[in-house]
């Protein structure tokens, strides 16, 4: 008791400083919400970023950024290095990621590869790089509304293109046409049918691109999408998803459009950049580490004996990628006049394979540094289009026609080499079509799409000793996001 | 190569030039030894001086003082008035005597230091005792010695004459000698012992034994914001005293904490000279957050992971705290539990470690000097494959490469395509047998030196020192220099003011490695696994080209490492980092029983890395020559922190005590950051970025943090019985995000002192028993600065006929604007006993600690953009007993005492997030993905294949469920551990647990007379450790590899081998490098962590000396290991403050260093 009362007197005692403090406290106080608040210095941040018009051409180039890692860095591992094209000379010594490339190259796929993964992450990155833009720039002013229609149809043709590249190598895909904004979001979206995401997302997205693009544009913006790339890009579609007869009328139309044209020499495609024949492609140069295109080097065989690089480089260290090297069979598969062979590959004497091999020589803009290379990276040309056109009127009219036969002899005289019989049924004009692809597109990342579209793929590899099944179709889903994602089954067989 | 072993047993072998430079340190030593001593001999108190003076000001008089004696003057104008008029006439009197005729009747006093006299007011009860006394008295030197009941010597004790400021301490031995007038009474006191007071009539010799008084009980513990007598400590707070930090041979002080605190695991990372210390407490509370404690240096808080600005390229890191010189610290506190820890708040939640610096006392300057040099080597070399073996693994591993790829067993070596063996593999007589480790370790020197000063007038006291300290590294060309100063004043400007500064600029200059990481490019990594039949220089001198000498498909040669020794020599990753911690503190008695302290400290560091890599070296897996490459980095860091509190302490009538503290602090983080890196070096001659021809990329970063905070604590105390401790805090911090701005941390903690009841009276045998119970609530806000802000990330496309380079944006990541603090709950039960009198000490805690809302980089569906998001979900659990007994076990003049601790720590992870089947996998580093942290179990549990033998032939293949990799009798069988009929990565299962049942030390203190003898041994018991610098190299046919695993090998059905170890074969990676438990081994160790033994000099020789003691004393670190570890050291393997990647043996990580050195003390 006594504690109590003691405890009280000396309570009032405490009452004055304390009280003394609290004022000073609540004064301190009410300036600390600023004192706590602190916004990047060296970053902008999201809120302050996507408002003006400036910023919106900043943000769709930020899409085009994206190319670099989820379309030509990593591609031609699961286009090139998958199929008949080319194989792995990657040291598995050096690391996971060249594991994970033999992987690729004996077609034992599994959901842990990581270019699997990386072409899924970056994909899908890339996609909500452009659901930011078309959801921001609904509210930013433009007082040129032709600039915000070009803004948003390449925000809408990239998404296309990711989507595409999604669904033809992954099937059927969770879809999100605007920005997540916060994780759960992300963990409720399913995988939607290959047709939803084909005639809801993609046909969609280059249906309008094709109307708000323009046809070409002033030589400070070459690179940029076009409409002629979403009509072709929109036929690749049409081709793949078996509707040849709507792809036909597209193709046609860019053929009219005579915007675009084969260069007189194949060598002239590749030595110079947006050529006339280019449709889209991807944006580099080596002036600065940050926009070189690495994809040059890794094409380069892996030797280190020589200690320079196939152009006399040191920096290499004799060691390029070696992470596409062609097969032997690609190389003749090409006629000894075909000017396509003499300038897809070159010799190269391989300490490490013991005698001459071909390496790939369509990139070859010595690399400032290693990855670093001037090289563009095309994604769709002229030539591609006339033979998707070859393509549609076979598969539409059951059996090649003589435009058919002339869009292919168009592509083959530029090459050098002899026009095709012209007395070809279906299925021969189909395979003998597919092979021209392979001749006049290698390196360019078409090869997988083209065997799978031609329904080729299994027939193809196998018979070559590739360890193929059916269910190899379609790639498994990394294994990350099914384990995440409760919505989200695993393809079949794996 | 010489081999240097030290061994303790037997066959010790000294390095001549090791022993040539210990030589040339100590004549260094005894040099700078003389000229100490003629210093202070030139000192004497004994002088005389004439004077005559008539009615002149007073300072004219001291001016002639110092004139004639060379002493300072120092005075007060509140006391002394320098204009007072005074006459006065000597010849020949001696100083003292001057000083009473000229003082006594100003009534002033006087005290002499080393060279100087402060003047003082008397004390007004001493000026008459002063003036009648101090006339006649004839002086003599009283010496003694100070023992405790038992006789064991105590050092420190303060001897002081009653009623006068002469005082002196005793020295290691309990000698001490003092200088009084006749009969004067003699007080002895010391922290933890009863005064004692002693007339001394005419004896020249008292010795003096006392009495402990309540043990340790009234020694002060500091208590965050404050101190607290440790009986009244209601929380877990463990003290380490300054002096056992100085005397074990550490070079930081966070070593000196190894095994001595139960609930404390100190581990290193890596044996780097300049590598920092892993400290953690009570087991991992967090993933992502940070798991280091909270530092406070003399009260300003320091997060160990800033101020690594600056630090880009250098590998492995550099000890934050390298400023803090051990010789300087007065004593760490450890705060433990949350309730002890949630004064510190948002910052709490990993524990607390005070560190209180030397502070300086009245009394003459006490200086002490101490060196130290000693010589370190690596404590184990592992056993590689012989020359032989490594030949024979080589061509045995392409043979069954050769074979496995279908080729004609008849075929030739030398035509095998990309299995071509060589010739040199079967001539030996081409051979340069190498042992590599031979070749990159070497003997260390490690030397400390440091000076310091404390002392003080009645107004100002001072502790300044000063220490340098090299030490040289067991991997050539490694080591760091350490400057560190300190200066420490207090001074009383009056009777309610009180100001003091705490100042310690430091530098230090690291010379590093790259040792750390995969066995490709890096020093140690690649000493480990390169060819041992080549060594480090071809005949013409130059440096074997080992990546040049690979061949197809890397299966060949050699492995894809570099040159060690080129590594080592050409390329450079230097390192220096100046740091200033600074603190200056204003205390205010507001009323007696009120104190206002406010203070201001500042601490800025600032880094420098050079880093240049040769063109003698490769880059991964292109052999040199390469072209050269360079960066440079600078980082600078300004934390201030400014800290207001008032604090009213009240002592009620009836045994009640109270205190009470308020307190506001404000604190701001500033970083910046710069970083370039170049290339096109016209060669190596100068590795700085200046010659380099171009700058390939520069990045300038800055960023900042702010805190603001309130906090208060109460504690009660009812007659020495009742104690309660209470405190809130609550921090506002701008890391969280605008809806979770500010967070409060209450705590409560209540003791019983149930000794002091009166049913215990009669039982003697206790003198302290004390049981505590406390709830606490921390948090830890170690998250990135602007985490809950969605930024915007800066790239550039290119567009145009022209190439031209444009700006782009995009998102950088998905934000989260309710990212907030993790918040750590903690309950805490704690019994203290001590028996007979403190011979034995006895105390237990029992802990259960949950930390939910733990910061995750999430992993979410790539569908969302991005593949993680920072998010408060998870939640870890450790529950724990820890316990210490402390026994005396001889205290004669033989004395023995025992100190030994264990702690049990269990961690579980209760919660990751909402989506089903989550887990984290550790680390992100290659050949690291054997980690997962899932619910229910431990942190960082290793996840990887389950082997089960060895194939012996086909029909055991063809019995087993398909397996993935193809295998071939000989090839390794892995478990179907999911059942689903086939083997491949979904069966991969946990394997190991890199979380120990339990850790302990040992400590034993011996002394006899003058000898002192210190041992510690620490140990854990049942951790697991991934051995990860065996991953990739064994039985590939690349790299060298340990030797008893090909030993051990699969051969043929006829010589299986050990049956766990499968036949070598080159280019099947999917074969021989496949995750799986065999890499899990047993990482319970017991280690001699260290020994020390030190001899102080008798008083009666050290007397003609000058020196109050001379200590000398070797000591020796890490000497002896007991473990089942294939790897250089279970503590390496069993560090790091990754939570996810924890246990984890990092390839070519830079082994422990035993360590040998000879001190040298001295006091004067």
């Amino acid at each position: 008791m006594s504690m109590i009362t003691n405890m009280k007197t000396h309570l009032n005692s405490l009452i004055k400083p304390y009280a003394l403090v609290g004022i000073v406290g609540l004064v301190v106080l009410s300036g600390c919400d600023k004192f706590v608040t602190k916004y990047p210095i060296d970053q902008t941040s999201v809120e302050n970023s996507f408002t003006t018009a400036e910023d919106a051409n900043m943000a769709v180039l930020g899409i085009y950024q994206r190319l670099d890692g989820a379309y030509a860095q990593n591609m031609a591992r699961l286009t090139e290095v998958i199929t008949d094209n080319a194989y792995s000379q990657q040291d598995v010594l050096k690391g996971a990621g060249a594991v994970d490339l033999r992987e690729l190259a004996e077609f034992r796929l599994t959901s842990e590869n990581s270019f699997m993964q990386n072409r899924w992450n970056d994909l899908y990155n890339g996609i909500s790089r452009a659901n930011l833009v078309l959801e921001r720039i609904v509210d930013i002013t433009f007082s040129d509304q032709q600039q915000k229609n070009q803004y948003i149809g390449e925000s809408k043709f990239l998404r296309a293109l990711f989507y595409f590249d999604l669904v033809r190598f992954f099937g059927g895909v969770p879809v999100t046409l605007s920005p997540i904004m916060s994780s759960e979001e992300a963990y409720a979206l399913a995988r939607e049918s290959e047709e939803y995401v084909y005639t809801e997302v993609i046909v969609k997205d280059l249906e309008e691109a094709a109307q708000l693009l323009p046809v070409s544009y002033g030589s400070n913006q070459l690179g940029r999408v076009t409409k002629g790339a979403a009509e072709a890009l929109l036929a690749k579609v049409y081709l793949t998803v078996d509707k040849p007869e709507l792809a036909l009328p597209l193709l046609e139309k860019v053929r009219a459009s005579a915007t675009y044209r084969l260069m007189d020499e194949y060598a002239q495609v590749f030595d110079s950049d947006n050529t006339p024949e280019s449709i889209f492609e991807i944006q580099y140069t080596a002036d600065e580490a940050a926009v070189g295109n690495p994809y040059p080097n890794w094409f380069l065989p892996n030797d280190a004996s020589s200690g320079k690089d196939v152009f006399g480089n040191g920096f290499l260290g004799g060691a390029g990628g070696g992470h596409a090297i062609p097969t032997s069979e690609l190389y003749e598969s090409y006629e000894r006049t075909d000017q396509r062979r003499d300038y897809t590959f070159a010799p190269y004497v391989s300490a490490l394979e013991g005698g001459e091999i071909q390496r790939v020589n369509k990139y070859r803009d010595a690399p400032a540094s290693p990855n670093n290379s001037e090289d563009n990276l095309i994604v769709l040309r002229y030539a591609d289009v006339l033979l998707m056109l070859a393509e549609a009127i076979n598969e539409a009219s059951g059996g090649p026609t003589d435009e058919a036969y002339e869009a292919v002899d168009e592509v083959r005289r530029r090459a050098g080499v002899n026009p095709w019989d012209r007395n070809l049924a279906y299925e021969g004009f189909k395979d003998q079509l597919l092979a021209e692809r392979r001749r006049e597109l290698a390196f360019e990342n078409h090869r997988w799409f083209d065997l799978k579209r031609f329904g080729k793929a299994i027939e193809i590899l196998s018979a070559k000793g590739y360890n193929i099944q059916a269910h190899h179709l379609l790639f498994p889903i990394p294994r990350i996001e099914v384990e995440l994602n409760q919505y989200i089954d695993q393809n079949p067989g794996y | 190569m010489i081999n240097y072993d030290f061994s303790l047993l037997g066959k010790t072998k000294i390095p001549i030039d090791g022993i040539r430079q210990l030589f040339r340190i100590m004549k260094l030593t005894s040099l700078l030894l003389v000229i100490a001593a003629l210093h202070v001999s030139a000192v004497t108190r004994s002088q005389t001086l004439s004077l005559a003076v008539k009615n002149r000001p007073l300072s004219d008089v001291f001016q002639q003082i110092k004139d004639q004696t060379d002493f300072v003057v120092v005075y007060n104008e509140r006391f002394v008035n320098p204009d007072t008029r005074v006459s006065i006439s000597v010849e020949h009197a001696p100083l003292t005597k001057l000083l009473e005729t000229l003082l006594r009747p100003l009534s002033l006093g006087y005290h002499i230091t080393e060279h100087t006299i402060v003047i003082t007011a008397l004390p007004e009860e001493q000026k008459s005792i002063r003036l009648g006394e101090q006339e006649a008295a004839p002086q003599r030197t009283v010496t003694g010695r100070v023992t405790d009941v038992t006789g064991k010597p105590l050092e420190g004790v303060t001897v002081a004459i009653k009623g006068t400021q002469t005082a002196t301490t005793t020295d290691a031995q309990g000698n001490y000698r003092i200088i009084i007038s006749d009969s004067k009474v003699l007080v002895f006191t010391i922290i933890g012992f009863e005064a004692h007071e002693q007339v001394a009539v005419g004896e020249s010799v008292i010795n003096v034994s006392l009495k402990a008084s309540m043990s340790d009980l009234d020694e002060v513990v500091v208590v965050g914001y404050g101190t607290q007598k440790s009986a009244d400590v209601t929380g877990s707070i463990a003290r380490v005293s300054g002096k056992n930090i100085t005397n074990a041979a550490v070079s930081n002080f966070q070593q000196a904490l190894r095994g001595r605190v139960p609930g404390v695991t100190v581990t290193q990372n890596t044996g780097s000279p300049s590598a920092g210390v892993n400290i953690k407490i009570r087991g991992f509370n967090s993933i992502t957050a940070g798991t280091q404690p909270l530092y406070v240096i003399d009260g300003h808080p320091i997060i160990v992971s800033e101020g690594n600005a600056g630090t880009n390229g250098i590998p492995g890191g550099v000890n934050p705290l390298s400023n803090i010189n051990p010789y300087d610290i007065a004593s760490i506190d450890i705060l433990k539990d949350a309730s002890a820890a949630a004064i510190y708040g948002s910052q709490g939640a990993n524990g607390v470690v005070i560190v209180t610096t030397k502070s300086g006392a009245t009394g003459n300057a006490q200086f002490q000097f101490d060196v130290s040099a000693g010589l370190q080597s690596v404590t184990k070399k592992l056993e590689r494959l012989t020359p032989a073996e490594y030949a024979e693994h080589f061509i045995e591993s392409r043979v069954n490469g050769w074979l496995r790829s279908g080729g004609d067993p008849d075929a030739p070596y030398d035509q095998r395509g990309s299995y071509t063996i060589p010739a040199i593999y079967v001539d030996p007589s081409r051979w340069n047998p190498t042992n590599w480790q031979d070749e990159i370790f070497t003997t260390g020197v490690v030397q400390k030196y440091n000076l310091s000063a404390s002392g003080g007038g009645e107004h100002v006291r001072y502790a300044i020192s000063g220490g340098y300290a090299e030490n040289q590294g067991i991997i050539i060309e490694t080591g760091m220099k350490n400057y560190t100063f300190r200066s420490n004043i207090d001074a009383d400007i009056n009777d309610r003011f009180k100001i003091g500064l705490r100042f310690n600029p430091s530098y230090s200059v690291h010379r590093q490695q790259n040792t750390e990481g995969h066995f490709t490019g890096t020093t140690m990594g690649s000493a480990l696994v390169v060819s041992p039949l080549f060594g480090p220089f071809t005949e013409s001198g130059e440096y074997t080209n080992f990546l040049a000498m690979r061949n197809p498909r890397g299966i060949g040669a050699v492995a894809p490492a570099d040159n060690p020794i080129a590594k080592a020599r050409e390329d450079h990753y230097d390192f220096e980092r100046t740091r200033v911690l600074s603190n200056m503190f204003l205390e205010y008695k507001v009323l007696a029983q009120l104190k206002f302290r406010t203070s201001i400290s500042v601490d800025g560091i600032f880094n420098r890395s050079n880093v240049f890599q040769s063109s003698k070296t490769g880059r991964g897996s292109q052999a040199p020559p390469t072209n050269p490459e360079g960066s440079a980095s600078s980082g600078q860091t300004l934390n201030w922190l400014n800290e207001n509190m008032l604090t009213y302490q009240h002592s009620f009538a009836d045994k009640q005590q109270l205190t009470a503290l308020i307190g506001a602090s404000f604190q701001q983080n500033d970083t910046k950051n710069l970083t370039l890196s170049g290339d096109q070096f016209p060669g190596d001659r100068i590795p700085y970025l200046s010659a380099a021809g171009r700058i390939l990329d520069g990045t300038a970063n800055r960023n900042q943090w702010s805190m603001a905070s309130f906090y208060s604590r109460i504690n009660y105390d009812y007659g020495g019985k009742y104690l309660l401790t209470a405190t809130i805090r609550r921090d506002g911090s701008s890391r969280f995000g605008q809806t979770n701005k500010y967070g409060t941390f209450p705590s409560l903690a209540l003791a019983w002192r149930m000794s002091e009841e009166k049913f215990m009276e009669k039982m003697k045998v206790i003198s302290n028993l004390k049981w505590r119970l406390s709830y606490g609530v921390s948090g830890n806000n170690a998250i990135p600065n602007y985490a809950h802000i969605p930024r915007v990330s800066n790239a550039t496309y290119v567009l145009g006929a022209n190439q031209s380079i444009v700006n782009a944006i995009y998102s950088a990541d998905l934000a989260n604007e309710s990212l907030t603090w993790e918040t750590n709950r903690a309950y805490n039960l704690g019994v203290d006993i001590e028996l007979f009198d403190g011979r034995i000490g006895f105390i237990m805690d029992a802990y259960h600690s949950i930390t939910d809302g733990l910061l995750l980089d999430v992993n979410i569906p790539a569908i969302a953009g991005f593949t993680s998001v920072l998010d408060n979900v998870g939640e870890v659990q450790n529950k724990g007993l820890e316990f210490a007994l402390t026994t005396i076990n001889a205290k004669s003049e033989f004395f023995w005492s025992t100190s030994f601790n264990m702690s049990f720590n269990r961690n579980k992870v209760t919660a990751l997030s909402g989506a089903a089947g989550d887990f984290i996998d550790g680390g992100t580093a290659e050949g690291m993905r054997q980690s997962r942290t899932v619910v229910g179990k431990p942190l960082g549990m290793f996840y990887a294949r389950v082997t089960d033998g060895i194939f012996n032939d086909w029909a055991e293949i063809e019995n087993h469920v398909p397996q993935d990799n193809n295998p071939e009798p000989g090839d390794r069988r892995f478990k179907d551990v999911n059942g689903d009929g086939k083997v491949d990565n979904a069966d991969r299962d946990f394997v190991g647990d890199p979380n120990p049942n339990f850790t302990f030390g040992l400590i034993n203190d011996f002394s006899y007379k003058g000898f002192n003898l210190s041992l510690l041994i620490n140990g854990s018991y049942g951790n697991e450790i991934w051995h990860n610098y065996a991953v990739g190299t064994n039985l590939n046919g690349n790299a060298n590899q340990d030797a008893w695993v090909y030993r051990n090998r699969w051969k043929s059905s006829e010589e299986p081998g050990n049956g766990n170890i499968p036949k070598p074969i080159v280019g099947y990676s999917t074969l021989t490098d496949v995750d799986s438990d065999f890499y899990v081994h047993d990482g319970s160790y017991i280690r001699l962590a260290n020994v020390t033994l030190s001899y102080s000099i008798p008083g009666r020789i050290t007397q003609k000396t000058g020196f109050r003691t001379i200590q000398v004393s070797v000591s020796g670190q890490n000497l002896l290991t007991f473990s089942n570890y294939p790897g250089y050291d279970p503590e390496i393997g069993s560090g790091g403050g990754n939570p996810l990647a924890f246990g984890t043996d990092v390839n070519g990580v830079y082994p422990l260093a035993k360590l040998f050195t000879a001190g040298l003390s001295l006091q004067f």
